[in-house]
């Protein structure tokens, strides 16, 4: 994966939170997906804005004692939501 | 030419026939959710006509391919497909759930699952620890929180995987009189129960049957985000729903309790069920 892309989710997703968790749904595509605690970070992250690397970043710079863990985290995320086709590396 | 209507949710779907047998077989499959006259006019058709192949009848619906075979458990399963999809075209006063329901005392469980979860047999083995049967298909929420729910009461509907298990666990001396062959059963609920009176209330839990070969039995509490993703994906009518219902969905996640149980055979289900309950303050 390359870490300078910008991660782009899919425009009319909703949101719904419940406590440190999110589910979010596509009302067109149907599709629904529950994120914990640590992904609903990673998806409130993929702004369109940042990069893989800057939302690694992001993330180690809040939780520096997971630091060994984060990048893998955040990987495997993007990597389930390229392949759900819910975002785009941009 | 006659007109068989089933009526659920406010909503009408006629099934038209010309025999005495279909006669027979509508009212076996339909018998709870069947009225004599509507007010209005029905909207939506399907058909159930004799084909030129003897004991062979065709099923036409508007927007599938008709369906030609004897009046056994495929005709029955996709009969209930084709009139349960016409009845829901069009709702949009609640959400349907594709689920199961039981009741205990006043209260409901509501068993949503995808096909092959163990939907039915399930709610066959709650029913035979001593619940009330609602339904094993279809479970109607209106809008309106002052309504009360509407479950699609049908017989219980057994695929062929499931018929030893079930067989098991009633004998096959209350599974006399069904229609089955070798695609399933279809069992008159009245058969497995005579305990059936019709509770509408909203659901006071929600329990989501997963049944794997390996799966090790247990029960499982899930958060109400992991609890929305499971509804979702049981909400029939979404289509029709603004932004499919989702924000319905998330606030009876965060209002019911949600569990799933995994398991492999009924073998200890009962006590998993009553440990459940007793964690609840159901059972005081």
């Amino acid at each position: 994966m390359d870490k300078t892309k910008i991660v782009v989710i899919e425009p009319g997703y909703l949101l719904e939170r419940f406590d440190n968790e999110i589910t979010v749904y596509h009302p067109t595509l149907a599709t629904s997906l529950y994120l914990n605690e640590t992904g609903a970070l990673i998806w409130e992250l993929c702004d369109g804005k940042r990069s893989v690397a800057e939302v690694i970043e992001v993330l180690t710079e809040l939780y520096p004692e997971h630091r060994d863990q984060i990048a893998n985290d955040v990987m495997l995320l993007i990597r389930r939501l390229l392949e759900k086709q819910i975002a785009v590396l941009n | 030419m006659k007109d068989y209507i089933v009526s659920f949710a406010g909503l009408h779907v006629a099934i038209q026939y010309d025999s005495n047998e279909v006669y027979r077989f509508l009212s076996f499959l339909f018998e709870d959710v069947h009225v004599e006259e509507i007010e209005g006019e029905v909207e939506t058709w399907v058909t159930v006509f004799p084909s030129r192949e003897q004991d062979e009848y065709t099923l036409t619906d508007t927007g599938n391919p008709p369906y030609t075979g004897v009046l056994g458990v495929r005709f029955a399963a996709l009969l209930f497909d084709a009139v349960i999809f016409n009845l829901l075209n069009k709702s949009s006063d609640g959400i349907a759930f594709h689920a199961g329901a039981v009741a205990y005392k006043d209260k409901v469980i509501l068993l949503p699952g995808l096909s092959g979860y163990g939907k039915s047999s399930m709610t066959a083995c709650l029913i035979y620890q001593g619940f009330s049967y609602l339904t094993d298909e279809l479970y109607f929420l209106p809008s309106d929180q002052e309504k009360t729910a509407i479950p699609f009461t049908r017989p219980v509907c057994i695929k062929s995987g499931s018929v030893a298990a079930i067989r098991e666990l009633f004998g096959d001396k209350q599974l006399q009189g069904t229609l089955e062959d070798e695609e399933g059963i279809v069992i008159p609920h009245r058969q497995l129960s005579n305990d059936f009176h019709r509770v509408a209330e909203r659901p006071s839990l929600v329990l989501v049957p997963k049944y794997h070969p390996d799966a090790v039995l247990g029960i499982e509490k899930l958060s109400a985000a992991q609890a929305t993703t499971q509804l979702m994906a049981c909400d029939v009518n979404g289509r029709n729903l603004e932004n499919h219902g989702f924000r319905e969905v998330a606030q009876i996640a965060r209002t019911t309790p949600v569990y799933r149980i995994n398991y492999n055979s009924f073998q200890g289900v009962d006590e998993a069920i009553a440990g459940l309950l007793s964690e609840l303050h159901w059972t005081e």
